[in-house]
């Protein structure tokens, strides 16, 4: 495919809107995802405080949620609070966390990280977010049917979602089946996205960046761009037959014989499967939660090396390692369904991948913890995100282990403990790396630097927080209180441990609070931040040779890499970096 | 105004030896095998799970079957020589062969549609009456919009995207084997399913 | 110790305490490992922050104690998975009690929004069932007739209480009639997915009647200075699915508090009454069923084996389903 608009003048709409560039894309990406995080997270401060102060009225936005939310008197229904964590789960999900670190940051910094002038396919690339653009408006659309958003859980668990959104609503304009028809666009953008992904990476290396000296971040990019590229099918194919299901009434999901608040489920013929969704379901979703964190790893790898000033310890170990997961990440779905029913055999099976699995998620975080012995560390705004990566993506595994183990996941299962698990994999873990990564490659973007007084003031705040809202949590969960219950003072464990539970809440809306910092810093710095150089972080990956912002093609002269991506403080040299770009003769 | 060719859009790559085109859509097509398989395996578990009607319960014709894997096979092959003929320069052959392709497929959705979905559904046979037939309708359905989509893109490049072989051939051609390889695709999973649904 | 003694909730089952023990090991591995972490990290960012060490040192540190480190983490996951979860679970998945140890078969079919649980009988044998047949209020597993399935005459469904004896081995074959649920019992370490279609065996044996029970959970609570205003009022709503252990000024033992209770202790000094909760054993709902899924709630009512064998007697005596049952958990509290 041609890409014709290097060295045109484009007027303003296919410039800056259907524009082709990757980085344009990855702006495009980069902040629509943000805006869907903070949206996102809107929906859970609104939850957080019915489980907080079950019954009262909320304040501030209680009196215009609408009917299909909460009461005249402003309590979130039980029916609000599902649809709610629903829509919490599946905008951070696919609409937040996943488009910012493949569509952001991948779009944006991998094509110039391997010295391509852009993506393979500019046009697909285009074509991939607003697919994506589109999956997210009808999401959203969802809210304002008769009826609501979806309420089954971001997992749609059949046949509760079959049967869901059903009364008193359109056949077809219903939350649920709109929740299936938003995820088959989304599904579809991450599938195009990844074939451009592979290709970019293989294909438009520049001359001298073999594979193994490819940024770490690339890598993982790599590797998430398989895991979409495989894994994303088969939940594409659940979500066409539990379509089937809810529009023509086939019984895919459906047993025979169902009886629905007495009413005999006679549409249905039955015959069908339950648990067929759920397989279906995690065979995409656990692969999704690595989809989730690898690209965090590869941005905190970048930061790490940059910040400590020496080689990433074990670079080819890492590598090694991130594949070895994707692989491994395809073999462990049924960890999720160890309650269903599940023989030894199965069982047995399915926990032992999982201890193997962890096996190198541990040697990753030790390779990192070790880039910083003997280390020269600078503290800057992006490290300090990374850093706290490292401890909090460390509890969010160790508490995979209990959950992993069949016998101890009898107790944890489907507790507030297993939120706690996951929350501190991909919000203290991977939303950190990522906002780490925004800080880091934001003078690319605009060729100034965000506020370092302000960055602190999100930092700091956000860590605390962060851990406030998400530590308690294990502490409900061993107090045996069950996830989504939309009162948990119904249970007299769930009143004990309510001091627990409104200390989340208060930490989510500070967390809400400690994002003006970052907000204000995003804004301000775009257009009057401190002008920096085109390496101001003194990095050594490709790219940092590019201009600050990168022009159409980005780069004036098409580089060449000489060395590995990590080449700080190369013994007796006159700098304490060597950017991959310049060549021997010039360093010495 | 130039424009300028990304790397390897046309030359292939030492590593994979493909273009960038073709690298994408093999890529491609691994993750609709994965689609496939997923549904593939979705009719095992349904098939073993208990409720399934029993074979002789379901009556798909074997002979329009047996016509429509006909059809596709030698669209394939009509396929391949659209391609050929591009290659070597002859276009105006390449083109007629193109058409052949799509009028073959016409002629398998026709055939499906008219002669098996419409006459089942006018016999009350619907995706809710089995799960056998619920299966049925889906897999066959998403291969159709498969044949569908294929139709749309040759009859683009036959019609407004023709301009590129003026411009470019070898880009042109390249596109043409891509859909090619996509059309085989569709091909066998259409042979996958026939025995699956119209013979076991 | 860690996990046990804060956390969980009390362990009344006769395989708990393996699950417990699992969790607790678990448990000290990740403290042990995390502190191990996270002091060495600590040290690195004092050590080598940039002030203290301008100059990195481009070779890689030397690794063996951290891959030793790796091989111990290897190891003692084995451990914990060959040498406990795996065994455990074979336990609870694999071995159902045989006839020999003559266990109380049950059938649990849950439904949006309770708890429906199907007792045999004397005979020991359950009746036919088909969806048709349900009504919400008179039959909810869709029994059929006495007349027509002798087996059915002496069945008993009982809504949202579990009635079960202590010290014997109860098998319950759960099922559901319409979506997915969780049956949770966190006290009986006992957690299964009912799932339609399907009907899913599980078992376990109490150790504790419910009056056991709720001496080990019996706690003191200190009464608000004042029986009137907020804060009065918070306490009786804090409290209000718990029981009074021993008489207090004259308000006798197994009494939910109410303000007029309150009053009555305040005015006579009492500054702090032993409570625990009325009904110590919840079966919870644990898997996403709907706008109810939080008020799925059933209790327990673990008995001594006579106890158990007296009720049993009578339920089974009543063909039609016990509209008693349907009684609010507040008065059935007042009658403990």
């Amino acid at each position: 495919m041609s890409s014709d608009h290097h060295d045109h003048n484009p007027g303003f709409i296919s410039k800056y809107v259907f524009s082709v560039d990757h980085k344009v894309i990855g702006v495009q990406y980069t902040v629509t995802s943000l805006l869907f995080l903070l949206f996102g997270f809107t929906l859970m401060m609104i939850m957080r405080w019915q489980l907080a102060y079950p019954g009262e009225s909320i304040p501030l936005v209680g009196g215009w949620l609408g009917q299909y939310l909460v009461d005249n008197n402003g309590v979130l229904l039980p029916e609000g609070y599902n649809a709610l964590g629903a829509m919490h789960g599946t905008i951070m999900v696919f609409l937040g966390v996943v488009p910012l670190a493949v569509g952001g940051f991948g779009n944006y910094v991998m094509p110039l990280q391997i010295g391509a002038p852009d993506m393979a396919f500019p046009k697909l690339n285009m074509a991939s977010y607003w697919v994506y653009f589109a999956g997210g408006v009808t999401m959203l659309s969802s809210f304002f049917v008769p009826g609501g958003a979806a309420n089954s859980g971001w997992t749609a668990y059949p046949p509760l979602s079959n049967i869901a959104n059903t009364v008193g609503t359109h056949p077809f304009w219903n939350g649920q089946t709109i929740w299936l028809l938003a995820m088959v666009l989304l599904i579809t953008s991450s599938l195009l996205g990844s074939v451009n992904f592979i290709v970019t990476i293989i294909h438009l290396r520049v001359k001298g960046l073999t594979m193994f000296r490819l940024p770490f971040f690339v890598w993982a990019q790599f590797v998430t761009s398989f895991l979409l590229l495989l894994a994303f099918p088969p939940l594409e194919a659940a979500g066409v037959l539990q379509l089937m299901d809810r529009v023509f009434d086939t019984s895919f999901f459906m047993p025979s014989g169902l009886v629905v608040s007495g009413v005999v489920q006679e549409q249905y013929t039955g015959g069908g499967s339950p648990l067929l969704w759920q397989h279906l379901f995690w065979f995409l979703a656990h692969p999704e939660v690595y989809v989730l964190i690898l690209p965090a790893i590869g941005i905190v790898g970048e930061i790490i090396a940059n910040n400590t000033r020496r080689p990433l310890w074990g670079y080819k170990t890492l590598v090694y390692s991130i594949i070895f997961l994707g692989f491994m990440s395809f073999v462990v779905w049924a960890h999720h369904m160890f309650l269903t029913g599940m023989g030894t055999a199965m069982s047995t099976f399915f926990q032992t991948t999982t201890m193997i699995i962890s096996i190198p998620s541990v040697v990753i975080l030790t390779a990192l913890l070790l880039s910083l012995w003997q280390a020269s560390i600078r503290f800057t705004v992006p490290m300090l995100f990374a850093l706290s990566f490292l401890p909090m993506f460390a509890i969010g595994g160790l508490t995979g282990l209990p959950l992993g183990l069949s016998a101890a996941d009898i107790q944890l299962h489907d507790t507030y403990y297993v939120i706690g698990h996951f929350h501190y994999v991909v919000a203290p873990g991977t939303i950190m790396a990522l906002l780490g990564g925004v800080y880091f490659w934001f003078p690319k973007v605009t060729g100034r630097k965000m506020s370092t007084m302000l960055g602190h003031l999100h930092f700091w705040p956000s860590f605390v927080f962060m851990n406030t809202i998400f530590f308690p949590m294990f502490m409900v969960g061993l107090a045996g209180i069950s996830r989504r219950l939309w009162d948990q003072t119904e249970y007299v464990q769930g009143i004990d441990v309510q001091g627990w539970v409104r200390m989340s809440s208060w930490g989510a809306w500070g967390l809400g609070l400690a994002q003006l910092p970052f907000i204000i810093n995003f804004f301000y710095s775009a257009v009057a931040g401190k002008k920096v150089d085109a390496n101001p972080w003194k990095a050594t990956t490709l790219e940092w040779a590019a201009p600050s912002p990168p022009p159409h093609g980005n780069f004036a002269e098409v580089p060449v890499a000489y060395r590995g991506p990590y080449e700080y403080s190369v013994p007796d040299a006159k700098e304490d970096f060597h950017p991959q770009h310049v060549p021997d003769t010039q360093l010495t | 105004m130039s424009s300028e060719l990304l790397p390897h859009t046309l030359e292939p790559h030492p590593v994979t030896g493909m273009y960038n085109g073709k690298f994408g859509l093999w890529l491609f097509l691994a993750s609709e095998v994965m689609l496939f398989g997923a549904l593939f395996s979705a009719y095992i578990l349904l098939r073993t799970h208990g409720d399934f009607p029993a074979h002789g319960e379901h009556s798909l014709s074997v002979t329009f079957g047996a016509i429509n894997t006909f059809l596709l096979i030698t669209s394939s092959v009509t396929m391949v020589m659209a391609w050929a003929s591009f290659k070597l320069n002859e276009p105006g052959k390449g083109k007629f062969y193109l058409l052949v392709t799509i009028l073959l497929s016409c002629a398998f959705l026709f055939i499906k549609l008219k002669f098996e979905y419409a006459h089942k559904i006018h016999d009350g046979i619907k995706p809710d009456t089995s799960t056998f037939y619920a299966i049925y309708y889906c897999m066959t359905g998403l291969h159709g919009l498969h044949i569908v989509g294929g139709i749309v893109v040759m009859l683009y490049l036959l019609l407004p995207g023709f301009g590129l072989w003026h411009k470019n051939p070898e880009q042109f051609t390249n596109r043409i084997e891509c859909t090619g390889l996509y059309w085989h695709f569709v091909d066998l999973v259409w042979i996958f399913l026939f025995p699956v649904f119209y013979l076991l | 110790m860690i996990a046990s003694s804060f956390w969980l909730p009390p362990d009344i089952s006769t395989h708990g305490s393996t699950i417990d023990l699992i969790i607790e090991y678990v448990h000290w591995f990740m403290v042990v490992l995390f502190i191990a972490w996270g002091s060495y990290f600590l040290y690195c960012l004092v050590r080598f922050r940039a002030g203290a060490n301008p100059k990195a040192t481009y070779r890689d540190a030397k690794a063996k104690p951290s891959k030793a480190a790796e091989v111990v983490v290897i190891i003692i996951e084995a451990i914990l998975l060959v040498g406990f979860s795996i065994p455990v679970w074979a336990y609870y998945r694999s071995d159902p009690p045989g006839n020999d140890k003559n266990p109380l078969v049950v059938r649990v079919v849950a439904q949006q929004f309770a708890w429906n649980i199907h007792y045999p009988g004397p005979d020991g044998k359950f009746g036919a069932t088909k969806p048709e047949l349900v009504d919400e209020a008179l039959n909810p597993v869709g029994l059929v007739d006495g007349s027509e399935d002798p087996a059915a005459a002496d069945d008993y469904v009982s809504v949202n209480i579990f009635h079960m004896p202590k010290d014997r081995d109860v098998l319950v074959r759960l099922s559901s009639k319409d979506v997915i649920h969780s049956f949770a019992v966190p006290l009986l370490r006992v957690k299964q997915d009912a799932i339609p279609g399907m009907e899913i065996p599980i078992w376990f044996k109490a150790e504790k009647t419910n009056e056991e029970t709720q001496e080990i959970m019996r706690r003191p609570f200190d009464l608000p200075e004042s029986a009137e205003g907020e804060e009065a009022e918070t306490f009786v709503k804090e409290n209000r699915l718990r029981i009074t252990m021993d008489e207090y000024a004259g308000i006798p033992a197994g009494m939910t508090l109410s303000m007029d209770h309150l009053k009555t202790l305040v005015d006579a000094g009492v500054t702090s009454v032993d409570m625990a909760p009325g009904f110590p054993v919840n079966i919870q709902c644990a898997q996403l069923c709907g706008l109810g899924h939080y008020r799925m709630k059933g209790q327990m009512k673990i008995y001594e084996t006579a106890d158990f064998e007296a009720w049993y007697a009578d339920a089974g005596k009543e063909e039609v389903f016990d509209e008693d049952d349907f009684d609010d958990e507040e008065e059935d509290e007042e009658d403990e």
